[in-house]
């Protein structure tokens, strides 16, 4: 009797006292979109509360929520929503925070460091870019008959699978950011026809966006110059006028500082890539060793000076995208000691190096 | 005075293990961050190595008096007055140690899951709780710990493989930048949370007899050994995901990597890891109200008062004080007054005590 009492005091303790959450109050935000207001005294949040209607077993239907708030915080923000929409707004689900160029050039990340302080918020949620009227994409019912948060996070989600754009977490760069210099490229959605699209990354040095961009192409290669694996990203190009389309099947990184006389003289990123052939003229002779030699060395050309393309850009933002300075720092602490980096930057010499190795030709013989 | 059972190594394991973790290592690596920076996992291994040394004073001291446990046997060392006075000051120091640890845990819940739940009730829930478990034998004591053991090894596994979203062990370079210093300060700051192996000074003597007085090393070296890789695993962890920056400002660091987890069909395993942790804290609070009701037991040789009236007279008091503490920036007052605290009692005093035994020894022989 007395254990039976026992374990039904227990179950009342089970109830999260004065913190027990329901289910039906709860708002869960998908996306919280950024930006000034227009006299730029104060933030323009809008949530997107994703719901599920009609929920039956296995399936329901989506639907999304617009709200659009201002106040001086986040925090404020917030306040002002919940005097218009009763039920509780939750950030258990966040999945995407999505910034107005406007604001990211300003001082973005003081903003967004109070997300640390929202209980139960993952911090796997996207930080993006939208290089257009954020109230006005973040408004609409749907895109290509989905729902504006999966549209834009479905983008997100299924490049990153691809190794094609960076992961760009929340965490990575609030509250001083993970890297030795908060330096980073963050993915840029852009107005395209009755949608939108992604368009390469956004360049930011110490926290603030420089307004300067790189293209989808050239965030890949930096994406696999910063370290990414292999996971079939498609690389396109010419060689002795013939097209050519091939997979990344294995990639990888290495940098090499070359110092001499108390300066660094070079760094070196070395790229070593294995390829999968898949477009190349069929009726042609088979290749010989001699020729895809010729080849993989073609491919090699075409990846360095696109990554010199890369290295330029990101020299021009004084974005340390690959965290050379940690790299220096970490294997020359002295002669870190005695750079003043964001000066030295824009100027330090680096040079790419592709190697390239093709495995096969996919599942027909060349 | 109640006859204890004998208890097996491995119990003591449990025991040793789930007494040392404690709190303190939800916030290690931001205490050590601050101190020792990218080298905090090197100061942890040092205060590690530190701790086997305290263990290695506590068998040799156990081992003298291989029939009785420290709370009696300090009176063949010192003399009965000493050893009353001793005793009661081991006991105000579980007793604070009690106080300190539930003050800190519920603080964390409050901060991070319940944050309308008054903390009185939280802190009283949790006390209830240990009271009633602190009032067992040492075998059944040993046995709840032996149970709960499972809890943090899941929490461990799930830092462990928080990794998988990404680490940069460049974090960890360069080693020693800054020379030994901080390093030796930052082991100096971790050792508190490898507290708890003192357990042993009370455990010794009921420590099943198989094997003998190395078997019982053998264990505590096992379970230090055991505190140590987690700490530093932790560290290494902690350092490789998160800039100084970060652990700077992040006071439970742990909790915060596992933020980083996506998973479908689970929600907030930060949230999860908290609950889980609740079970390592509780068997470290049990433990101390534990020893604190055997210290006062033993003010007199022939006992003095039961052991479940100690228990929740401990509970009692630091509930009390526990109402009136609120402040977090006291609470980590009174931490740091535990930690040297700490020192003194986990290792000054028995030190000081095998000294004299010692020397009584010596002295006993010539004459």
């Amino acid at each position: 009797m007395r254990k039976k009492g026992s374990v039904l005091f227990l179950c009342l303790l089970l109830t999260g006292c004065w913190d027990q959450l329901q289910l039906k109050k709860l708002l869960f935000v998908d996306v919280v979109g950024i930006d000034y207001a227009d006299n730029q005294q104060k933030l323009k949040v809008d949530f997107i509360i994703s719901s599920l209607q009609e929920a039956n077993q296995g399936g329901g239907k989506p639907s999304s929520l617009f709200i659009g708030s201002s106040g001086s915080s986040l925090y404020e923000a917030v306040a002002k929503t919940n005097k218009e929409l009763s039920g509780n707004l939750s950030v258990l689900e966040t999945r995407l925070y999505l910034i107005s160029p406007r604001f990211a050039r300003d001082k973005p990340l003081s903003y967004l460091d109070s997300t640390a302080q929202f209980m139960s918020n993952p911090l796997y949620a996207y930080l993006a870019l939208y290089d257009g009227d954020l109230s006005e994409l973040l408004g609409r019912k749907t895109i290509k008959e989905r729902t504006v948060p999966d549209f834009l996070i479905g983008l997100l989600d299924d490049e990153k699978e691809r190794g094609k754009i960076p992961s760009n977490k929340l965490l990575h760069y609030i509250l001083g950011g993970t890297e030795f210099r908060n330096d980073f490229a963050l993915n840029r959605f852009e107005p395209y026809q009755d949608g939108v699209r992604l368009s390469g990354t956004s360049l930011f040095t110490n926290g603030k966006y420089t307004g300067i961009n790189l293209t989808n192409e050239q965030t890949q290669l930096a994406n696999l110059l910063d370290g990414a694996a292999g996971r079939s990203q498609l690389i396109i190009g010419e060689v002795n006028n013939d097209n050519y389309s091939a997979f990344v099947q294995g990639s990888k990184r290495s940098i090499r500082v070359i110092a001499a006389d108390k300066d660094v003289k070079e760094v070196d990123i070395e790229l070593k890539v294995e390829l999968k052939l898949v477009e190349q003229d069929l009726n042609r002779e088979k290749y010989t060793d001699e020729k895809l030699a010729e080849l993989e060395k073609g491919i090699a050309q075409n990846m360095e000076s696109l990554a010199e393309e890369v290295f330029a850009t990101l020299k021009k933002a004084n974005c340390d995208y690959f965290q050379l300075a940690h790299e220096i720092a970490a294997h020359h602490p002295r002669l870190y000691r005695g750079m003043n980096w964001e000066q030295e930057y824009p100027k330090l010499r680096m040079k790419p190096i592709v190697k390239v190795t093709i495995l096969n030709s996919g599942i027909l013989e060349s | 005075m109640r006859r204890e059972q004998s208890i097996t190594a491995r119990q003591l394991f449990a025991l040793v293990l789930m007494t040392q973790l404690g709190t303190e290592v939800l916030s290690l690596p931001h205490v050590e961050s601050g101190i020792a920076a990218q080298d905090s996992w090197l100061a942890v291994l040092l205060s590690g190595l530190a701790g086997q040394l305290g263990i290695l004073v506590l068998w040799r001291l156990g081992s003298r008096y291989p029939e009785r446990n420290y709370f009696s046997y300090t009176a063949s060392i010192v003399g009965i007055p000493a050893k009353s006075l001793i005793n009661l000051l081991y006991g105000s120091y579980y007793v604070f140690s009690g106080l300190l640890l539930g003050l800190q845990y519920s603080d964390i819940l409050n901060r991070w899951l319940f944050i309308y739940t008054p903390r009185w009730i939280i802190l009283l829930l949790i006390l209830i709780v240990c009271g009633f478990a602190a009032t067992a034998s040492l075998r059944q004591l040993a046995n709840v710990v032996q149970t709960f053991i499972l809890f943090p090894i899941l929490g461990f596994l799930l830092i462990l493989f928080s990794g998988v979203y990404g680490y940069d062990a460049t974090n960890l370079l360069p080693v020693l930048s800054n020379g030994w210093s901080p390093v030796l300060r930052g082991a100096y700051a971790a050792f508190s949370a490898y507290v708890g192996y003192e357990v042993l000074l009370y455990a010794y003597p009921y420590v099943d007899g198989k094997g003998g007085a190395p078997r019982i090393l053998l264990t505590m070296t096992l379970a230090n050994g055991c505190t140590t890789a987690f700490y530093v695993i932790v560290c290494l962890i902690c350092s490789t995901m998160f800039s100084t920056r970060q652990l700077n400002v992040i006071p439970e660091p742990i909790v915060f990597i596992l933020k980083n987890y996506r998973v479908q069909v689970l929600q907030s395993i930060d949230t999860l890891f908290l609950i889980f942790y609740l079970s390592v804290v509780t068997a470290t609070l049990i433990v101390y109200y534990f020893l604190a009701a055997k210290a006062y037991m033993n003010l007199r040789n022939q006992g003095l008062g039961r052991q479940g009236a100690w228990v929740w007279g401990s509970v009692a008091i630091c509930f009390v004080f526990g109402l009136f503490i609120r402040k977090r920036g006291l609470i980590l007052e009174i931490a740091s007054i535990q930690d040297r605290m700490s020192v003194f009692f986990v290792v000054a005093v028995p030190f000081l005590l095998l000294i004299v035994a010692g020397i009584r020894r010596y002295g006993g022989i010539k004459s």
